[in-house]
């Protein structure tokens, strides 16, 4: 028997804990300001198209690029001549230190080929956009050289446009005088074979063999950012990851050169008989001359190539990046019930339920371990036929729960039967105006192909609709843009750059690529794919298994950059569109000055060896060795490097 | 951190370790065994026996292929405790099951951790508490002799101590080949070169493997620990002759301080090396001789054994220091010898009783025994004599007739140089090359004196060529001819120029030492005074005529200018035991020893103070080094900031072994070799992730004199000479290093064009440079490439 007393103190013990507990998920849901999206900027703050950074002159840009005109510079015969960029150069700063080039300074690029219609010139042209960078191209080098007016930074040649017979004697000579070239492609195996100039300036030792397989590549640390990889079959799973081409010529180089990139050969003996390089740099007089062998640098992925040359080419490489890292699950949630039958056979439930107990715990966990912040892409329905009607109150609970993970919510218009875009809005506008959302659905999904008729449906188009508050379309295929962009005056879009699902090798490099040339990445991940599964390997248990995995290893070595939600992104991407800068150094001091900055702006700065002591206005962090990302909030910026081999004993 | 403190606390770290496990472990051991002799006595018991004890442990490890820390490690603590059961009589049943009956409660949990630390830490306080008790009352009352102690540490740090601070590389050219003998006791290789007295590498090598301290710093700093050690057994073999108390102390700064002698005879203790490593074996190994004719006479005349002073204690400590001398280096064999025999005629009265006679011989011959035993051993299994033992054997069997064995000695040599160049570094062959020079030196000699001792009148081969008559002449005369003879040798090898006038003086002392000796032999208070007097000054007189035995047409069993350092170490020892008998004498009349002391103590400040102020003090000599301080500093950073093994530093050969064990080496000379006239068509990869390359701007005078101080830096002129070739550190001399270094810094200047993010300076005075490059182990450079002087053909 207990007394009355101790009997009335354990009761009110217990209410009191039971009062505690539910007032916790009281409070929780009274306060979660679920209907208001706290990373959409207001009108007011938002940097447009009309702010970005671009050409005083240009020509022959496609229409993803800059603004532009067609300005064409009469060249010899059928050359086209572009020239892009702001030219603003702003000093004449002396590098003091190591670097071959002659005028560091400059930040002119020549390239040698067609920016139309090119893929290696799409590369360049995009990789200029966003180091801001002058272009010049040339179809010929003679009628380059003969209308020169200034030093080029680096001249870029596909060697498609490059006489063997003709040029060599000029290249030598720009050799001789300082300019870093790089090869972003090579002349054909038999071509360099039968000259020795290109042999010689290439730094070519010896050709082994004209062509031969390779058993893998590894690319080497200190190029592109996340360390050494090596893309090699060891196992069933890396087979269907492997698609890097694989049949090269076997150059083997020489003294003078410091290979980034090579083949690997099982039966080969690295030290004796050098593996096949793949991408190289040989000192020739003055310059560094870069080459690829391959297509690397073809498509977005080339600009990240691009950068850590440029990195290798001088002391130091300091240029502007996004840091942005993104996690968007596309299609999720889905606040109609379908494909009942096929999702009931599956996994014992409704979509709903799926939705509730089985894809969202999951892809919250996942999203804590990783350190990615969801941005999800919520569907109203996915099949224009659908017989259910969506439900308000879904959308309400996934605003909480996605509140609750931080997230972000936007929208995806994508239907399993293809129907247009403009065909899915005005079918959603209806479940819109009766849901009372107030939310900022900020971020609009446009699948493959979808780009042109989503960003027809937002900027002013969009005005008065449900989607007027769409800032940013992250696009599957950005198709003639550039990755980061805009797409009207007010709606940027931000490409996908990786499938969580799949991570083949090249997938990897490409990855590599991106964190180093804008330190950016979206990874999307489609819960379509689980809501209408054509087979066994679409079933959530082994999708789950493919990302989580992916997601937890490859993403890793760039965990310094911030994780972000799209809209987050978004405001990073209009300011890295919108910033033009300079730098100048002077013993060990870089000054850094940056036009066009209206908040926070990111820097890659590499260096070679060399480590960074003070900052004035903005901060540091090494994300690698001698890779540093800078973060600055004024216009003028003081970085002090110093030597990171001091001697920790001294005489 | 500079390096200056570095060394300071390397220094200290190595002074530490060494004492403690050969004095301090068989302090704890010994000390009631001993507790009848003074302090210094005993301290050097412990030393000796804590020597010994390594010595054959690492010996006897070594021969059975399985020494490494640990079995270093247990095997020390096996040996002390089997010691200490045996010398102390524990029960070692009993002792076991009260230690396992503390370890069942705290396994029990019948103790608690904090109990049982709690008791450890008592016994330790316990134990540091009386240390400091014993350490003040051996202070208390002798404050004077302390202070004097400490004057003469300080004095011997000053002189020998402070070049540490100044050059940090080796001081001695055959320091590196030592290096290399040590290096490969790690690796299981004993007497890797060919037998030799291994004691001094079995001590360097037990504490690099057991302390962990790196070898190259060992034998950078523990010159000053042996140094200092090789005074104070000076300083206690004069406590132990002398009746006064302070004059020893006066005999140890004579010696240290006093700039009289040549610098031969003091220059080597500024380097790591066997020799005065054994120096420190000899005076304790006489002065427990001395001990045990003056024990054994007190035991024989009381018929009873003194605790803790018995004589056989102190013929044990006799005969395992003579046998370390053997172990350390035979020179101080020698010198022991020499004292031994003279001892034997200074205790001729006592020596051949049966009480002692037999104990002597059966001591002096199991001492070379058991040194000469792990030797042996080597030699058994095959492995040949080291090449400057077989010199040194045949300098002692040699007579004229012997030219040919001389001859054949000098092929093997030659061969075995052959061998150890292919086989592993030039330094090695160093030494034999500059052993081959002393012998070819010492072979004319002996074959000139041969030729030219006719009928006593010294002449020389160039006179006979001349034409000269030789001349037969009296004996009068030859005795003044040969003391003629001493005398200038005297003044050339022992006296330096300003102390040329003690020559004469000197020579008087020789004939008068021992016979004032003697003469005290007679007396009754005096005699055993006398016979030691008697036994160092024939000891002196033996020396000094092996100073001059080239000059007197005898063999040479010693290079003059190492024998005029036993001669200045027997020299102060002789003056102070001398002075010590004088002062007796003269002050017989003074009952009051402390009046006796003070007034010495007066006298030796009176006369310390006219010797500083007639400049008289020897300034603190700085010893060239054979590397750049610029070498050791970057070669101590590359050990600490790198993982072991992922560096190559290139460089003339000095670093290969220095820093082996952490790293590997790659020969400039090779390095310069494969370029040559291939320039960018050959093939030069060093397969490490870090490459360093240590280039002298000025480059240093290696081995030879000549080209040191000349202040010729490396030069476009250097680097157009043709490149020299040979097969020995002959490339690396003189000129040929000059040529080298030019060479290699225009190397590194056009690498550095062609990769100036990549190839960048290390580190850099104004005459050193290290250069460095971080490789990717996957794909390495290329590191031959034309730099513009490759096609220089010679």
């Amino acid at each position: 028997m207990i007394s009355r007393r101790n009997y009335m103190t354990i009761v009110i013990m217990m209410a009191v804990i039971f009062f505690l507990f539910m007032l916790c998920g009281a409070a929780r849901d009274y306060w979660n300001d679920y209907d208001t999206n706290e990373y959409a900027s207001t009108e007011e703050e938002v940097l447009t198209q009309s702010d970005v950074w671009s050409a005083e002159e240009t020509a022959g840009m496609t229409d993803g690029g800059a603004e532009s005109s067609d300005d064409e510079v009469d060249g010899s015969d059928d050359e086209a001549a572009a020239v892009s960029g702001t030219g603003s150069d702003t000093g004449e700063g002396t590098d003091t230190t190591a670097g071959r080039s002659v005028d560091s300074t400059s930040d002119l690029a020549v390239y040698l080929g067609d920016l139309r219609g090119d893929a290696l010139g799409e590369t360049v042209q995009e990789w200029c956009f966003y180091t801001k960078r002058d272009l010049i191209s040339y179809q010929s080098l003679s009628s380059w050289y003969a209308r020169r007016e200034e030093t080029p930074e680096v001249l870029l040649i596909n060697s498609e446009y490059l006489d063997c017979d003709t040029d060599m004697e000029l290249l030598l000579d720009l050799a001789e005088e300082g300019i870093t070239m790089i090869f972003c492609s090579l002349p054909d195996v038999t071509v360099i074979q039968q000259n020795e100039d290109l042999i010689d300036l290439l730094g070519i030792r010896q050709i082994r063999e004209e062509s031969c397989t390779l058993d893998g590549v590894q690319l080497f640390d200190g190029f592109l950012i996340g360390g050494r990889a090596e893309y090699t079959v060891n196992d069933e799973e890396d087979e269907e990851r492997q698609d890097l081409d694989l049949e090269v010529p076997w150059y083997q180089t020489g003294s003078r050169t410091k290979v980034y990139m090579a083949g690997m050969l099982e039966e080969a003996d690295s030290e004796k008989d050098p593996y096949p390089a793949l991408i190289w740099r040989s000192s020739y007089g003055n310059a560094y001359v870069f080459a690829v062998c391959g297509d690397y640098l073809e498509g977005t992925a080339g600009i990240g190539f691009l950068s850590a040359m440029m990195s290798e080419a001088g002391s130091y490489e300091i240029y502007p990046v996004v840091n942005a890292q993104n996690l968007v699950i596309i299609n999720g949630p889905s606040l109609t019930s379908e494909n009942e039958s096929q999702i009931q056979e599956v996994y014992s439930r409704d979509s709903r339920k799926l939705f509730r107990d089985v894809l969202f715990p999951g892809l919250a966990a996942i999203s804590q371990d990783s350190g990615f912040v969801m941005t999800c892409l919520l569907s109203v329905r996915t099949a224009s036929d659908s017989l259910s009607a969506p439900s308000a109150d879904d959308l309400t609970y996934y605003l909480k729960y996605i509140k609750e993970q931080e997230g972000e919510v936007g929208l995806s218009l994508w239907r399993t039967d293809s129907a247009s875009l403009a065909d899915a809005a005005e079918q959603d506008a209806a479940f819109w105006a009766s849901a009372g959302s107030s939310y900022a659905y900020s971020v609009l999904y446009a699948g493959e192909g979808q780009l042109a008729e989503a960003a027809a449906l937002t900027g002013e188009a969009a005005a008065g609709t449900y989607l007027e508050n769409v800032r940013t379309i992250v696009a599957a295929d950005t198709e003639d843009s550039y990755l980061l962009n805009y797409v009207n005056e007010t709606t940027t879009v931000q490409g996908i750059t990786d499938d969580a699902y799949t991570h083949t090798f090249s997938d990897d490099l490409n990855l590599r690529a991106m964190e180093t040339a804008l330190g950016y990445t979206t990874v999307s991940l489609d819960l379509g794919r689980v809501l209408w599964p054509e087979d066994a390997e679409d079933y959530w248990e082994n999708l789950y298994e493919d990302f989580s995995s992916n997601i937890g290893t490859w993403w890793k070595p760039f965990s310094d950059f911030a994780y972000t939600t799209i809209s987050e992104s978004d405001e990073r991407v209009r300011q890295f569109l919108a910033l033009d800068f300079s730098d100048e150094r002077t013993e060990d001091t870089i000054s850094l000055t940056v036009e066009g900055l209206s908040g926070t702006a990111w820097f890659l700065l590499r260096t070679n060896g060399e480590k960074i002591v003070s900052i004035s206005c903005g901060s540091y962090e090494e994300i690698e060795t001698d890779v540093y990302l800078i973060e600055i909030n004024e216009q003028n910026v003081e970085i002090k490097l110093e030597n990171s081999t001091e001697l920790y004993y001294y005489e | 951190m500079s390096m200056k403190v570095l060394t300071v606390l390397q220094f200290s770290a190595t002074l530490f370790w060494y004492l403690v496990l050969t004095a301090g472990i068989p302090a704890l051991i010994f000390h009631r065994k001993v507790s009848g002799f003074g302090l210094s006595v005993r301290f050097f018991f412990y030393l000796l026996v804590g020597n010994f004890s390594l010595m054959n442990l690492v010996f006897a490890l070594q021969l059975l292929h399985i020494s490494n820390r640990a079995t270093l490690t247990i095997g020390t603590c096996i040996l002390y405790l089997g010691m200490d059961f045996l010398i102390n009589r524990r029960n070692g049943r009993a002792l076991l099951l009260a230690r396992g009956r503390v370890l069942q409660l705290l396994l029990d949990g019948q103790m608690g951790t904090r109990t049982f630390l709690l008791r450890i830490f008592r016994f330790i306080g316990k134990q540091i508490r009386r240390g400091f008790r014993f350490i003040g009352v051996r202070v208390k009352g002798r404050r004077t002799e302390w202070i004097a102690f400490a004057a003469v540490t300080v004095l011997v740090f000053w002189q020998y101590g402070r070049n540490l601070l100044i050059n940090y590389a080796y001081g001695a050219s055959d320091i590196i080949v030592h290096n290399y003998w040590i290096n490969s006791m790690s690796q299981g290789e004993l007497f890797v070169a060919g037998v030799y007295p291994f004691g001094f590498h079995c001590i360097i090598y037990y504490l690099h493997t057991v302390t962990g301290l790196d070898t190259y710093v060992l034998l950078r700093v523990f010159c000053l620990v042996q140094t200092l050690l090789v005074h104070y057994s000076l300083l206690v073999f004069l406590k132990v002759c002398c009746k006064n108390r302070y004059l020893p102390y006066a005999g140890v700064a004579i010696y240290a301080g006093l700039d009289i002698f040549v610098s031969n005879a003091y220059l080597r203790f500024f380097s790591s090396l066997p020799q005065e490593f054994g120096m420190l074996f000899i005076l304790p190994s006489i002065f427990f001789l001395f001990l045990f004719f003056q024990r054994k006479k007190e035991e024989l005349e009381q018929g009873a054994i003194t605790e803790g002073q018995s004589s056989l204690t102190c013929l044990v400590a006799f005969g395992i220091a003579f046998s370390m001398t053997i172990s350390a280096h035979f020179y101080n064999t020698m010198i022991a010898g020499i004292f031994c025999a003279a001892i034997a005629v200074g205790y001729f009265f006592r020596l051949f009783r049966k009480q002692y006679f037999g104990r002597v011989m059966i001591t002096g011959i199991l001492s070379v025994f058991l040194a000469v035993l792990p030797m042996g051993i080597a030699v058994a299994m095959g492995t040949p004599l080291e090449g400057s033992l077989q010199w040194g054997m045949s300098i002692i069997s040699a007579d004229s007739a012997d030219e040919e064995e001389t001859e054949a000695s000098e092929t093997s040599r030659y061969e075995m140089t052959d061998e150890m160049m292919d086989e592993t570094t030039e330094e090695t062959a160093a030494e034999i090359t500059e052993t081959t020079e002393e012998e070819s030196e010492t072979s004319a000699d002996i074959v000139s004196a041969s030729d030219s001792w006719q009928g006593g009148t010294k002449t020389t081969s160039a006179d006979i060529s001349a034409g000269e008559e030789t001349t037969l002449t009296l004996l009068p005369e030859r005795v003044w001819t040969i003391v003629e003879t001493i005398q200038t040798q005297i003044i050339d090898q022992f006296f330096n120029e300003e102390a040329s006038g003690l020559a004469a003086p000197f020579m008087f002392l020789l004939a008068a030492v021992p016979l004032l000796g003697a003469l005290l032999l007679l007396s009754g208070s005096w005699r055993e005074s006398g016979a030691r007097l008697l036994s160092a000054g024939i000891c002196l007189d033996v020396l000094v005529i092996v100073l001059a035995s080239p000059q007197l047409g005898l063999p040479t069993l010693m290079d003059e200018s190492r024998c005029s350092i036993y001669l200045a170490y027997i020299f102060a020892a002789v003056l102070v035991l001398l002075a010590d008998i004088l002062w007796d004498i003269l002050t017989v009349w003074l009952k009051n020893g402390r009046v006796k002391n003070m007034a010495m103590v007066l006298c030796i400040v009176l006369g310390v103070t006219a010797t500083v102020q007639s400049g008289n003090v020897r300034n603190a000599y700085m010893n060239g080094a054979f590397g750049t301080n610029g070498a050791v500093t970057c070669l101590t950073n590359i050990i600490r900031d790198n993982r072991d093994f992922t560096w190559t530093i290139c460089s003339a050969n000095d670093e290969l072994r220095m820093g082996e064990g952490h790293g590997y080496h790659y020969e400039i000379s090779d390095f310069l070799y494969r370029m040559e006239a291939a320039g960018e068509h050959a093939l030069i990869t060093i397969p490490t992730q870090y490459v360093y390359f240590f280039i002298e701007k000025v480059p240093i005078d290696y081995y030879l004199e000549g080209y040191e101080g000349s202040g010729q830096a490396i030069s476009e002129e250097g680097a157009e000479q043709a490149l020299p070739y040979g097969s020995s550190t002959v490339i690396y001399q003189l000129e040929n290093r000059w040529i080298m270094m030019s060479r290699m810094y225009y190397w590194a200047q056009a690498y550095m064009e062609l990769y100036p993010n990549e190839f960048q300076v290390y580190y850099e005075t104004d005459e050193f440079v290290c250069y460095y490059i971080e490789q990717n182990t996957y794909y390495l450079y290329n590191f031959a490439i034309d730099y513009g002087y490759n096609n220089v053909y010679s």
